[in-house]
């Protein structure tokens, strides 16, 4: 036996022999009460110092309950309108960024992807920069979005096209369409960018593409719910497919997958579900790339499991930053862009040295 | 053998850029010499005497030259000849003038402002194109904008073919600009940056000083402060508590103290309600609601979904009080003389008084 | 496992595969030039013939991994094309020329695949098909390693793993593309001996493209030899290792003799009209094979 698995491949190691199922439910179980827990704490904190009771008892009237005690209006505000909106459109956020994520290093079959990598945050920012510059943003509060969802898509289509092959899209051609793409596109917004000579429009171009979940009332949390919910639970669909295609395209093939369908279906999900979460929160890096690899150094690559667990793991981790980003300076706040950054990457850097061994078999 | 032709082939781009720079610098230098042969002869001298800082000898011939320069130059003259002058710049460097400044370029929208009122557009070859914007520039409206021939850049080509014998920055102008600057031996003053109207007021009296209009800088000066003075005496006359007050830019940055905005709303005779915050900073909406002003100054940029129509501030005093104002960001965020009239407009939104005159 | 039970067997039962005049091109290239061939249960068949000869090519158009072929091809008594990737995967088991994996699967996770065509979207492998994987790995001498990750196992190891999770598929067909590619002398022939066991015992039909003329011999009832895309023969070892057909399919001069110890089929090949670069192809398996001769 390795002695890579001897200590921190333990409890991988331990799990991987359990049916899968049991498996499910048990680390989605784990991380689901660890996120309700997360939540219910980052509800109750924040600038404005409100007892959890007192939280409780906003939310039940939120939710159209008589509590018989009054509690400032503002109070109401805060938890019901600031508070659980943000936390809910991270959780979404976060869940769509690290399923996309997942999704794209088994279809790239590389670790490094992420869902950036075939244009989807590149073009939402182009197009949210575009709406800031040419002030469509003050026409009205879906301009932002709305311009930022359609660059993301229409930058993967235009990858996805120049990547075919006969037809067929194949993940090397697509990689580095994508990488061509991304630069294109980074330019275009560092001219823009250059051009405007407006500070104000500058700093709202800069602050969104370093992505914040500051200002995301409940518009945000209802014009994103519905299409992360839908392009996640559908690739969780293809989760056993993710599986065979990490074999390899022929293996899969032999085991039934109808590849070029398959991976076709699975990059158009991931970029609807990346760029809906880009369009309202902006191109929050990180998520997509590392939670899913903390995840698969603790529970195996198994998408049946990963995925779900990439969608609680990624809303976990994102509600967790975004309260760590309100909470380090109050009462001003940081973008949570940076502390996905700033705490993800030494985070991970600490899991990558302590699994060195492992890493060969990430 | 190859080593050599190697050598060679890395010499052409070099040779290539020369001929491009000699190119350049050839059209800029001609219509002055045809215009007015006696500046050109000035303007070579201040650039003589920069570079000849290392060679005297060089230094010497030049003041040799001045003589009939400054005879052309007519009445002004006298004063020229004991025109020297040292001031310290807002990075704490020393910047030293041998000559009146004649050709000066502006490369910041604050000393644009503070230059068109001090030396007029004679002695300005370049303001920078802020200047002509409305919605940020207190001079955008001014016909002599008009005569300044050049809109620049913070871009040392530009300026340094305008051959200017002054030029103003910025402290967040790329440093590499000042150094090709400077290396092209142009004096550089780089406008620090400031938060108090004080600091503002003392920035004109230290360009007044370079320019060599002392006189006109304090003239300047002696207006905001009759301004201010005036809102001041008003401001006292005000019963109970002075309302507080949170500026709010877009993406939720608020100004804290330590800023200009801080100031405006202290002189202007209100609380920022944002003091306890240091510089500007970004907040989240609870904080705002937390703090709850009785007035809301909004910059331009602020969309009204952000603010106005955002129903999680529908609670806020200053909304249900209507006392929610879009500024004149122009007045508010200028580091000029015009900052003045910051005060004069906060003032009005806090006592919804105008000022009297 | 020995290898006395070599495909060369039962031809019973209609046959698993029956392809006829197929053709395949690539970007205008014709790659397969009217191919035919059938296979039986309980049939080891060894496709051999030079690098670029069409053998992969010709076992992904088998399957219908590369579709696109013209002629016919029907897989048991059915036309391929009828077939969804699903249904194809329940009856072959194909196993690529590379098995590396860069996740870190554990072997019995990876046996377990070889379950996923028979199982619906959302379901989860039951008792049933992790009593039918630990069985694969038994077989195919894997099971101590259930535990282990794939990708810390040797090229010997990651084969049979490879081969479970074919096995674990309970296929009627298996195709393996270069078993042996990148092994060891001892692993070559374990690998082999266990397929054309299986073959023998569970009347499974083989298709294995193999590089080395002497394994092939040893363990295949039956070569087919492929030379630019065509059919050069199609027969017992002995009627296809002539020297004429090596002559002209590999352009080596091969001298075919029996193994003075086993009887078996032996190759003493040359390159073509040069006696000075002779390559011998040792002998491979002297004094542990109690193969019949053929």
């Amino acid at each position: 036996m390795s002695s890579a698995l001897a200590t921190e491949g333990t409890t991988r190691f331990l799990l991987a022999s359990q049916p899968i199922s049991r498996r499910v439910v048990v680390v989605c179980g784990v991380l689901a009460l660890v996120l309700v827990g997360v939540m219910i704490i980052s509800a109750a904190h924040g600038p404005a110092n409100i007892p959890y009771a007192d939280v409780a008892r906003l939310i039940l009237r939120g939710l159209g309950f008589q509590t018989g005690l009054e509690l400032p209006d503002s109070q109401f505000a805060i938890v019901n309108q600031v508070r659980l909106p943000r936390i809910l459109v991270g959780a979404l956020v976060g869940a769509a960024l690290a399923c996309s994520g997942a999704t794209m290093q088994g279809i790239f079959r590389n670790p490094l992807a992420d869902p950036g990598i075939i244009g989807v945050s590149a073009g939402g920012s182009l197009g949210a920069v575009i709406a800031i510059s040419t002030g469509l943003v003050g026409e009205s509060l879906w301009m932002l979005p709305l311009f930022s969802f359609v660059g993301a898509i229409g930058a993967t289509t235009l990858v996805y096209l120049l990547s075919l092959v006969r037809g067929q899209s194949q993940p090397a051609t697509l990689l580095l369409a994508g990488v061509a793409l991304n630069s294109f596109l980074g330019a275009l917004i560092s001219a823009i960018l250059l051009f405007s000579n407006r500070y104000p429009e500058v700093q709202a171009i800069l602050s969104w593409l370093i992505g914040s979940l500051r200002g995301r009332g409940w518009a945000y949390f209802f014009a994103i719910v519905a299409p992360v919910i839908l392009t996640t639970g559908l690739l969780f669909f293809f989760a056993r497919d993710m599986n065979l295609l990490l074999l390899g395209e022929e293996s899969a093939q032999g085991l039934g997958v109808n590849v070029p369908r398959t991976r076709f279906a699975l990059l158009a999900l991931a970029a609807l579900s990346t760029g809906a979460a880009v369009s309202v929160v902006g191109p929050i890096g990180f998520v997509g790339l590392v939670v899913p690899h903390m995840l698969r150094l603790v529970i195996g690559p198994d998408y049946r499991l990963l995925l779900p667990a990439s969608a609680l793991g990624g809303a976990l981790f994102l509600v967790t930053t975004d309260t760590v980003a309100r909470l380090i300076l109050q009462p001003a706040e940081l973008q949570v862009g940076i502390i996905t950054a700033l705490l993800g990457a030494p985070f991970f850097l600490y899991l990558l040295y302590r699994n060195r061994r492992l890493i060969r078999v990430l | 053998m190859s080593h050599k032709k190697r050598l060679y082939t890395l010499l052409i781009p070099f040779l290539l850029l020369m001929l491009v720079l000699g190119a350049c610098s050839q059209p800029a230098a001609q219509p002055a010499e045809e215009e007015a042969p006696a500046t050109e002869e000035v303007m070579e001298e201040a650039t003589e005497e920069v570079a000849g800082e290392e060679a005297p000898a060089a230094e010497e011939a030049a003041e040799e030259a001045e003589a009939p320069a400054e005879e052309a130059a007519g009445e002004e003259a006298v004063e020229e000849e004991a025109f020297s002058v040292t001031v310290t710049d807002g990075l704490g460097n020393e910047v030293t003038l041998d000559a009146r400044p004649m050709r000066i370029a502006s490369a910041t929208l604050g000393t644009d402002e503070i230059l068109l009122d001090l030396v007029g557009p004679e002695r300005l070859i370049a303001v920078t194109n802020l200047a002509s914007d409305p919605t940020i520039s207190n001079i955008a409206d001014r016909p002599e904008l008009e005569q300044i021939e050049n809109q620049v850049e913070a871009d040392p080509e530009q300026i340094i073919a305008l051959e200017p014998d002054l030029v103003f920055v910025a402290s967040f102008t790329d440093p590499a600009v000042i150094e090709q600057l400077q290396g092209a031996g142009v004096p550089v003053f780089v406008m620090g940056f400031f938060n108090s109207i004080d600091s503002i007021e003392q920035n004109i009296l230290t360009i007044g000083e370079l320019v060599g209009e002392p006189e006109r800088a304090e003239e300047i000066v002696a207006d905001m402060n009759a301004t201010l003075d005036e809102v001041a005496a008003q401001v006292a006359e005000m019963e109970g508590e002075p309302p507080t007050a949170l500026y709010l830019s877009s993406g939720g940055w608020v100004a804290g103290s330590a800023t200009t905005v801080d100031d405006i709303i202290t002189r202007a005779g209100g609380v920022n309600a944002a003091a306890d915050l240091v510089d500007w900073n970004q907040v989240s909406e609870e904080t705002i609601i937390e703090m709850d002003p009785d007035v809301v100054i909004l910059s331009p940029y602020v969309t009204d979904e952000e603010f106005v129509d955002n129903p999680v501030f529908a609670g806020l005093s200053a909304v249900v009080n209507e006392r929610v104002f879009v500024a004149n960001d122009a007045h508010l965020s200028a580091v000029s003389q015009y900052v003045a009239l910051g005060v004069e407009d906060v003032f009005e939104m806090l006592y919804l008084v105008p000022v009297s005159e | 496992m020995d290898s006395s039970h070599n495909g060369s067997g039962a031809r019973s039962g209609a046959p698993l595969i029956r392809a006829e005049q197929v053709s395949y091109s690539i970007d205008d290239t014709l790659i397969l030039r009217e191919v035919s061939l059938v296979l039986h249960p309980g049939e080891m068949v060894g496709l051999i013939g030079p690098n670029g000869a069409g053998k992969s090519t010709l076992l992904k158009v088998l399957i219908g991994l590369w579709r696109g072929a013209e002629g016919d091809i029907r897989l048991i008594e059915r036309p391929l094309a009828s077939y969804t990737p699903r249904e194809v995967a329940r009856y072959v088991a194909y196993v690529p020329q590379t098995t590396a994996v860069d996740f870190a699967f554990t072997v019995r996770e990876m046996v377990l695949m070889g379950r996923s065509p028979h199982l619906g979207r959302f379901e989860f492998e039951g008792e049933e098909d992790r009593r039918i994987a630990d069985e694969a790995m038994h077989k195919t001498g894997v099971l101590h390693l259930a535990d282990r990750f794939v990708n810390t196992l040797s090229g010997g190891e990651r084969q049979r793993v490879f081969i479970a999770r074919a096995l674990a598929q309970q296929p009627r067909i298996l195709l393996l593309d270069e078993p042996t590619a990148n092994l060891d002398i001892r692993h070559q022939l374990d690998i082999l001996d266990m397929v054309a066991g299986l073959a023998g015992e569970q009347g499974l039909g083989v298709i294995a493209a193999i590089h080395d003329l002497n394994l092939a011999a040893h363990f295949c009832g039956r070569l087919i030899l492929l030379h630019e895309g065509r059919v050069l023969a199609d027969d017992t070892p002995d009627a296809v290792l002539t020297p004429q057909n090596l002559s002209l399919s590999f352009g080596v001069e091969a001298r075919v003799y029996r193994d003075p110890f086993t009887q078996g089929l032996r190759l003493s090949i040359s390159r073509d009209g040069n006696g000075h670069h002779r390559a011998r192809e040792e002998a491979t398996s002297e004094g542990r094979s109690g193969r019949k001769p053929v």
